[in-house]
């Protein structure tokens, strides 16, 4: 029988959790942690195939958990059931090793269809979660008016004094404003960054 | 139950200083209130602070770029109490559709963004009087060595920057 850990610092998630869980018969929960500390403590001494981990715990938080428990126990599988349906933390949740992703406003049926997902080795989203993630990956930059106008000085070939003057800013906010440009067009280098901005007509 | 009551002059003046009293308690509880920080703030950081802050309003989008890292929690308190004051500032004052929220991190420096599509103001004529929250906001700033840049138009939305190297 499969062996589930449950983390959520809130009992009556914890609880539905552990209902839905049983009654399915996919799995059996073995214990239900508060704390990241529990988890820890509770996963180096008792065997465990499975851990639904929240993200937000009182002592820590679970992205660290997750990193921490993917490096030391390797054949642990990790679905992480969180409120968290930001692209970062989602991104940065897989990146530290969970399989699955769930926001706590799915179905139940989506927790069982996550596990038995997981457990065949295969990556598992909710369908909220899903949808977030192709569409980010396709989502129009938005420019504020301020960064646009910057990008077009800087594909005229303006250096960042000359802009500070034009725009009669400091350099430093000019500087920290190219780099913000590219972060969010993904850009090397300022090359890069006018290569792309023309490529989408960004201004 | 009627209440009979005349001013006389003694209870005029415990009347007055029943209301300063009052005032003190009220500023003091105002800066109790934003000393205590959100949980989501301690725990997880001002990216997910200003994601759920953001994501409970509907007409307000967040984006975040740069890393994750986190900074002092005095730094991030600043910049998410910074970051919903000028939200509050648009929802309350521009009339806008859109109010897009955005949150730059490096690895030593911070850059909130606010930009609203609604109906835009004089940044010379603004009156600083008025606008506690900015005041705040820049005062502030300058303790962090900071910079802020207000963009604005009547009619064309405005856009608030503001960052500070951590």
């Amino acid at each position: 029988m499969i062996k589930i850990l449950i983390v959520d610092d809130h009992p009556l998630i914890a609880q539905s959790l552990q209902s839905i869980i049983n009654d399915s018969k996919i799995g059996e929960v073995v214990a239900i942690a508060n704390t990241a500390k529990q988890c820890l403590d509770f996963v180096a001494t008792k065997h465990v195939d499975l851990v639904l981990l929240d993200i937000s715990l009182p002592d820590g938080s679970g992205l660290d958990i997750c990193k921490s428990i993917a490096e030391k126990y390797t054949t642990i599988k990790i679905l992480a059931i969180t409120s968290f349906n930001e692209y970062t933390i989602i991104r940065k949740m897989l990146d530290n090793g969970a399989s699955g992703y769930i926001l706590k406003n799915s179905m139940p049926e989506e927790v069982v269809e996550g596990i038995e997902t997981i457990l065949k080795g295969e990556t598992f989203l909710c369908h909220e979660v899903d949808l977030l993630m192709k569409k980010k990956s396709d989502q129009q930059i938005f420019l504020t008016p301020r960064e646009t106008e910057l990008l077009k000085l800087i594909c005229d070939g303006y250096t960042n004094p000359e802009i500070a003057e034009k725009l009669f800013l400091g350099v430093e906010t000019i500087n920290s404003y190219r780099k913000n440009l590219l972060f969010k067009l993904n850009a090397r280098n300022t090359a890069v960054l006018v290569k792309i901005a023309l490529e989408q007509k960004l201004i | 139950m009627s209440l009979d009551f005349t001013f006389t002059d003694s209870r005029l003046e415990s009347f007055s200083n029943t209301l300063d009293k009052l005032g003190e308690s009220l500023a003091e509880l105002r800066k109790i209130s934003h000393s205590f920080i959100p949980d989501v703030l301690r725990y997880n950081g001002l990216n997910s602070a200003l994601n759920h802050f953001c994501e409970s309003m509907s007409k307000v989008n967040y984006y975040f770029y740069g890393y994750e890292n986190r900074f002092d929690i005095d730094k991030e308190s600043f910049a998410f109490y910074s970051a919903e004051e000028l939200v509050n500032n648009a929802l309350k004052h521009s009339g806008a559709s859109k109010i897009n929220v955005q949150l730059v991190q490096e690895q030593n420096r911070i850059s909130i963004m606010v930009y609203d599509d609604g109906c835009g103001f004089d940044p010379k004529s603004i009156d600083k009087g008025k606008s506690g929250g900015l005041n705040n906001i820049e005062s502030r700033l300058i303790s962090f060595n900071g910079r802020i840049d207000i963009l604005s138009e009547p009619g064309k939305g405005t856009e608030v920057c503001l960052e500070f190297n951590c």
